[in-house]
């Protein structure tokens, strides 16, 4: 169950247009590492979870990533807003308004669409919170990416607090990995697998 | 938290073929939200930011 | 309908937006460091006191200016403001 707030998580107000950088900003939507794959990586993840201050982590750091991908589309529309079409032929913005006009559409900067392969749900405790800390290094990794393209403020100031976010949930992530270590064997962690073996 | 206390003896630990992350044991906020909100976590020890060049020292 | 300036409205508007927004982050950080840290008493008195202090704000600005969410609501109101007003993406009060 969710419920809508009629806000940002955090302030999105772009004044100027730039349909090149939302063209790079839009992978942190539908890309390899962005938000969607993220929220639905942890939201697919909890239902196997054994332990339930772990299923908790996945459904509340799950549950911020909508608010995220939420923040980058307001991003990218703002970026892309009351384009003109001589705007979009310059920027080379054709190539996903000829298929999207303006709307928003989850794909990767390279124009891949947004796919569940791009995360896993391996049903084991230790493996999936391993890719979950992963994924959030990979996500930090692309705003790190984005930051150095961007000069715009009004653009940077909402990425760089996406960004702050990969680590604290990184930190989560770790903390969680030790939460499953203390329900294991330490001295064959692998023995068995919590979320199948009885 | 001392509800949460490792299972395991101090010297063992940390045994091999495992990843950790030490536990956040500070839980120090910000005293200003604006500064909290802007930086993007409440807790000062969290607030790593990209600098995008080496930091000589 | 209101008799002070739209540009006076709209700067206290986005104030009393960004104070609850800075006050449910706090809630945001809380609540994912207590998943992990669930017997931090500090933690928790302090979750309380911010899920107090944002009801209210958010209770303020519906009667102010519209709903934030769907659990707290203007019944003396004749307009679905819920609908009419602006969508948070647009930028205009985030």
């Amino acid at each position: 169950m969710w419920n809508y707030e009629k806000r940002l998580q955090y302030p999105v107000k772009i004044t100027q247009t730039n349909p090149q950088i939302a063209q790079v900003i839009i992978s942190q939507y539908g890309g390899p590492d962005g938000e969607l794959a993220a929220s639905m990586r942890y939201l697919a993840q909890r239902y196997t979870m054994p332990y339930n201050t772990v299923a908790g982590v996945l459904t509340d750091i799950g549950t911020e990533e909508l608010a995220h991908f939420e923040m980058i589309c307001a991003i990218v529309y703002q970026l892309t807003r009351n384009l003109t079409p001589e705007e979009i032929k310059e920027s080379g913005f054709d190539k996903y308004y000829v298929d999207h006009t303006l709307a928003l559409w989850p794909q990767a900067a390279g124009g891949i669409p947004f796919n569940a392969c791009e995360f896993q749900s391996k049903g084991d405790v230790i493996t999936d919170l391993t890719e979950d800390m992963a994924a959030e290094q990979k996500a930090r990794t692309t705003y790190d990416n984005i930051l150095r393209l961007v000069k715009d403020p009004d653009v940077c100031d909402p990425i760089r607090f996406l960004r702050a976010r990969e680590i604290v949930h990184f930190q989560r992530f770790g903390e969680a990995l030790r939460i499953a270590q203390e329900n294991l064997d330490s001295r064959n962690f692998y023995a068995f697998n919590p979320e199948f073996d009885k | 938290m001392q509800e949460w206390k490792p299972q395991m003896p101090y010297v063992e630990q940390f045994p091999v073929a495992m990843a950790y992350v030490p536990w956040q044991r500070n839980c120090t906020m910000y005293e200003n939200l604006d500064e909290a909100f802007k930086t993007g976590t409440i807790f000062p020890e969290l607030n790593k930011p990209f600098l995008g060049r080496r930091v000589k020292g | 309908m209101n008799t002070g300036c739209k540009p006076c409205m709209d700067t206290e508007r986005q104030k009393l937006l960004q104070e609850i927004s800075k006050v449910d982050f706090v809630l945001k950080e809380l609540n994912l460091y207590l998943d992990t840290h669930p017997y931090d008493q500090q933690a928790m008195e302090r979750f309380g006191q911010f899920n107090a202090l944002k009801n209210k704000l958010v209770k303020d600005y519906t009667e102010k200016y519209g709903p934030l969410v769907l659990s707290i609501v203007d019944m003396d109101s004749r307009e679905w403001k819920w609908a009419t007003q602006d969508w948070p993406w647009e930028g205009g009060y985030n």
